[in-house]
C-alpha cells in the first residue's frame, strides 16, 4: 500500500479550478483513469463530476461521538460568517456545476442560527445544486424541517448510533426509538430521508437487526449508510479490529436476507464506497442490481440524462422517454422487470402491488495516519476548504490548517478579516491564531486530558 | 419622571443610530428608468409575487440603476416629470417596492423580517427619494398615504409573505387605476388575506386592514363594506372581523 507520508499530507493542497475547456466531468474521469478506477460500474466521470461536497457551516456540536472526525479546536471556534459560507457555495458551483450534492454539515449545522441555516440552503438551491442536511437530529424539529423544505432542502441525513453516547440508550435496538421519532418528524415532507450509522466493534453484532429496522421503515427511509469508524479527528475510539467493509457488507445482507450486488454501480474508489439498491416488497428485499452487465449498459447509455431527483414524476418521465427512444434497452428492462415481478409474485400479491426502495451504502473512511494515495486521488467526497475542494480523508488529517485561518471578507468597499477565535472582524490580518481548549469546550480526546492548545501561523 | 427620562434617552440613542443607506453605485438608466424596473419584475418575480433574491443579487444592475434614479429623481425635486396625480402615485408605488427589494439585498437576504430586522428595515436605515432622505416607514406614512388612495395598500410591497402579491409589471400612470383595482380584487380573492369561517361565525382578514383602518374608513362606512367592494363573495355583515397575524417571512421563491 502506498501511504502518504506526513510531509506529503502537509503539502497536499485543495484542487484548483480546472483549466478552461476541461469540464468537471472530464476531469473526474481523468482522475478515475489515473487511479485505475475507470470501469463500467464507475459513475464518477460518467454521470457525475463528484459524489458530494461537504460544506461545514459550524464546527460546534451538541454531542461528543467517540469516532468524531472534528478537530480538538472545534468547539472553541466561532462560526464562519455567512458571506464566507456563500463564497464556498460559489466555489462548489464553479468546480462541479449545477446538480452537485452539497452536504450542509458541521459540527451540527442546526446549531447555526436558524435564519442563516435557511439562507444557506436557499442559496445552494438558487445555484441549482442539491442541499442535504447532515444532523444528529436533536435540534431538527418538524418546524425547522418544514422551513428547510420550503427553502429548498432535498435530503435529510440523521446520524444516530451508539458512538454518540446518548443518555439512556445502551443498544442500537434501544436507539430505534430515536430513529422512529425522527422518521415521524420527516414523514410526509418532500425529503429523502437517510440514516447514518457508524459501524464499529461496539455495534457490529446489531447491524443485521438495524438493517431490518430500516427495511421496515422504507416508506420514509430511502438510504441507510454505514460508515466505518476510523482513526481520525478528536474521537476517543480507534480500533476497527473485526469491522471491515467486507464484514459490514455481509452484515447488511444478513439483515436484508438477500444477496445484494455491491459492485454493480458506485462512485469513486471501490475501497471507499460500496453501494447496493434494493426493492422492498412485503418486507422482502430484491436486488435491483442483480444483473450487473445490464446495469453497466444502462449506466453508459443514460450518462447524459439529467434526472430531477426533486421531482419524482419528472425523473420517471425522463426515464420512460429515454426507454421509448431505445427499444432494445426497453425490451431488456421490461423482460427483467417481468422476471422479477414473476419471482416476487407472492410478495407482490400480499403487498397489493406496493413496492418500496432502499439503498445501502458503505463508506470506508481512512485512518489519518494511513492515507492511501490512490484512494485520496480518486476521492469522491470532498470538503470545501477556504481554498477549494479537498478529499475529506486528507482534510480530516489536518483540519486545523483550514480552521485556524482568518477569512477575508469585503465589507462596504473595505477588506476585513474574520478571526475565528474571537469571532470578530478586524482590519488587519491576524498572523497567529491559537485556541485554548478548556474544560468547558473540550471534547473527544482533549476532554480526557487537561488543557491543550492548538495554534497556527498564517502564511 | 425617571421613566420619561429613560424613554427620552432611549429615543435619542435610537435616533442617533439611524443610518443612511448610500445610493447604489450605478448610473441611472439612460433609457426610460421604468424599463429597468420592468425587467427586474419580469425576470425575478414569479406569478405568486415571490422573488428570486439570490438570482437578483447575481444580476442586480437593473435594480441598482432604477434605485439610483429613485434616489436622484422624484416628484418633489422634479415636479415637471410627474404632472398628474397618477404619475406621482405610480412613481411612489414603484419606488417603494424597488427600495424594499433593494433593502432586502442590502440586509443580506434574510429569511424573515424579525422584530430587529423590521426596526432597521422600516425605520433606522434611511434611503433617499428624489434627493429627500427618509425611512421607508416615513415614506409610506408621510408621503404615500397622504395621497389619499387606500388601494395603494394592495400595491405597496415590503417583500414579506404577508404583503399583497407583487405584480410582474410596474405600475404606470396610464393604466394605474385599472392596475390597483385589479390588485385590490386579487388581494381579497386570496385565502391568506380573506376567509370566512361559518362554523366560528367570523371573518378573517389581513392585518393590513387593521393597520390602515383609517385610510379605508375614509372611503367606506365600515371595513366590511370596504372589503365587500372587492371580495369575490360578499362577507357577512354580522360576523366580527379577526386579523390574520402578518407573515413576516421574506417572499423568497
Ligand atoms: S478518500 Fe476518504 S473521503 Fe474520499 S471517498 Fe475515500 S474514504 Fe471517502
Amino acid at each position: 500500500m502506498d501511504y502518504l507520508t506526513a510531509e506529503e499530507v502537509r503539502a497536499w493542497q485543495p484542487y484548483p479550478l480546472a483549466p478552461d475547456g476541461v469540464t468537471p466531468r472530464k476531469r473526474a474521469r481523468r482522475r478515475m483513469e489515473l487511479t485505475g478506477q475507470w470501469a463500467p460500474w464507475q459513475a464518477l466521470g460518467r454521470r457525475m463530476a463528484i459524489g458530494c461536497v461537504a460544506l461545514e457551516i459550524t464546527q460546534r456540536c451538541n454531542l461528543d461521538c467517540t469516532y468524531c472526525y472534528l478537530s480538538e479546536s472545534s468547539e472553541a471556534l466561532k462560526d464562519i460568517p455567512i458571506e464566507e459560507v456563500f463564497r464556498r457555495v460559489d466555489m462548489i458551483f464553479e468546480h462541479y456545476g449545477a446538480g452537485t450534492g452539497v452536504q450542509v454539515t458541521g459540527g451540527d449545522p442546526t446549531l447555526r442560527k436558524r435564519d442563516e441555516l435557511l439562507q444557506i440552503v436557499r442559496y445552494i438551491k438558487s445555484k441549482d445544486m442539491r442541499a442535504s442536511l447532515f444532523t444528529n437530529g436533536i435540534k431538527a424539529t418538524r418546524s425547522l424541517l418544514e422551513a428547510l423544505c420550503e427553502a429548498g432542502l432535498e435530503d435529510v441525513a440523521f446520524h444516530v448510533d451508539l458512538t454518540q453516547r446518548r443518555k439512556g440508550y445502551n443498544t442500537e435496538a434501544e436507539l430505534n426509538a430515536v430513529r422512529q421519532a425522527y422518521i415521524e418528524r420527516a414523514r410526509g415532507l418532500p425529503l429523502s430521508v437517510f440514516f447514518n450509522t457508524t459501524a464499529y466493534p461496539g455495534n457490529f453484532h446489531e447491524l443485521p437487526a438495524l438493517v431490518r429496522f430500516f427495511i421496515a421503515n422504507c416508506d420514509v427511509v430511502r438510504l441507510c449508510s454505514f460508515q466505518l469508524g476510523a482513526d481520525t479527528g478528536r474521537g476517543v475510539q480507534r480500533q476497527r479490529v473485526t469491522v471491515s467493509a467486507e464484514t459490514v457488507l455481509a452484515a447488511i445482507q444478513e439483515g436484508a436476507q438477500a444477496k445484494l450486488n455491491f459492485g454493480a454501480a458506485s462512485a469513486g474508489h471501490s475501497a471507499c464506497n460500496r453501494y447496493a439498491y434494493g426493492i422492498v416488497c412485503n418486507g422482502r428485499v430484491y436486488d435491483f442490481y442483480g444483473d450487473p452487465a445490464f446495469v453497466h449498459k444502462m449506466l453508459a447509455a443514460t450518462a447524459h440524462l439529467k434526472f430531477d431527483r426533486a421531482d419524482k414524476r419528472r425523473a420517471v418521465a425522463t426515464m420512460i422517454d429515454f426507454l421509448l427512444r431505445n427499444p432494445r434497452l426497453l425490451a431488456g428492462f421490461a423482460s427483467r422487470a417481468a422476471k422479477a415481478a414473476w419471482s416476487g409474485r407472492r410478495d407482490l400479491l400480499a403487498a397489493k402491488g406496493k413496492v418500496g426502495k432502499l439503498s445501502f451504502f458503505v463508506h470506508n473512511f481512512m485512518d489519518a495516519c494511513q492515507l492511501d494515495r490512490e484512494r485520496a486521488e480518486a476521492c469522491s467526497f470532498m470538503v470545501m476548504t477556504p481554498q477549494g475542494p479537498m478529499s475529506m480523508c486528507v482534510h480530516n488529517a489536518k483540519r486545523d490548517d483550514y480552521l485556524l485561518v482568518p477569512a477575508m471578507l469585503k465589507k462596504e468597499h473595505k477588506v476585513m478579516f474574520f478571526n475565528p477565535v474571537t469571532g470578530r472582524l478586524q482590519a488587519d490580518k491576524p498572523d497567529k491564531l491559537a485556541v485554548t481548549v478548556t474544560r468547558k469546550n473540550a471534547r473527544g480526546r482533549a476532554g480526557k486530558t487537561s488543557q491543550t492548545s492548538a495554534e497556527h501561523i498564517s502564511k | 419622571m425617571k421613566l420619561i427620562a429613560t424613554l427620552i434617552t432611549v429615543a435619542f440613542i435610537v435616533a442617533g443610530c439611524a443610518t443612511i443607506q448610500p445610493a447604489p453605485d450605478a448610473k441611472p438608466p439612460e433609457t426610460q428608468p421604468i424599463d429597468a424596473w420592468a425587467r427586474v419584475l419580469e425576470r425575478f418575480v414569479d406569478d405568486r409575487g415571490y422573488v428570486d433574491f439570490y438570482g437578483l443579487q447575481r444580476d442586480r444592475a437593473d435594480l441598482d440603476r432604477y434605485v439610483a434614479w429613485v434616489y436622484d429623481v422624484g416628484p418633489n425635486n422634479r415636479p415637471g416629470l410627474f404632472p398628474s396625480y397618477d404619475d406621482k402615485l405610480a412613481y411612489h408605488i414603484n419606488a417603494y417596492n424597488a427600495l424594499a427589494m433593494w433593502k432586502i439585498l442590502k440586509a443580506g437576504i434574510p429569511e424573515e423580517l424579525g422584530p430587529w430586522a423590521r426596526f432597521s428595515f422600516f425605520w433606522r436605515d434611511r434611503v433617499e427619494v428624489g434627493g429627500k432622505r427618509m425611512s421607508l416607514y416615513a415614506y409610506e406614512n408621510e408621503v404615500i398615504r397622504r395621497l389619499n388612495e387606500p388601494r395603494i395598500h394592495f400595491g405597496l410591497n415590503c417583500m414579506a409573505r404577508g404583503c399583497p402579491r407583487l405584480p410582474r409589471e410596474p405600475f404606470r400612470a396610464e393604466t394605474l387605476d385599472a392596475q390597483i383595482e385589479r390588485e385590490a380584487r386579487q388581494f381579497f380573492s386570496e385565502q391568506r388575506n380573506l376567509r370566512v369561517n361559518h362554523r366560528e361565525g367570523k371573518t378573517y382578514t389581513s392585518a393590513i386592514l387593521n393597520w390602515f383602518e383609517e385610510d379605508f374608513l375614509a372611503h367606506a362606512p365600515s371595513l366590511i363594506a370596504y372589503i365587500n367592494r372587492y371580495a369575490p363573495q360578499p362577507v357577512p355583515n354580522d360576523y366580527p372581523l379577526e386579523f390574520i397575524p402578518y407573515d413576516w417571512r421574506v417572499a423568497h421563491q
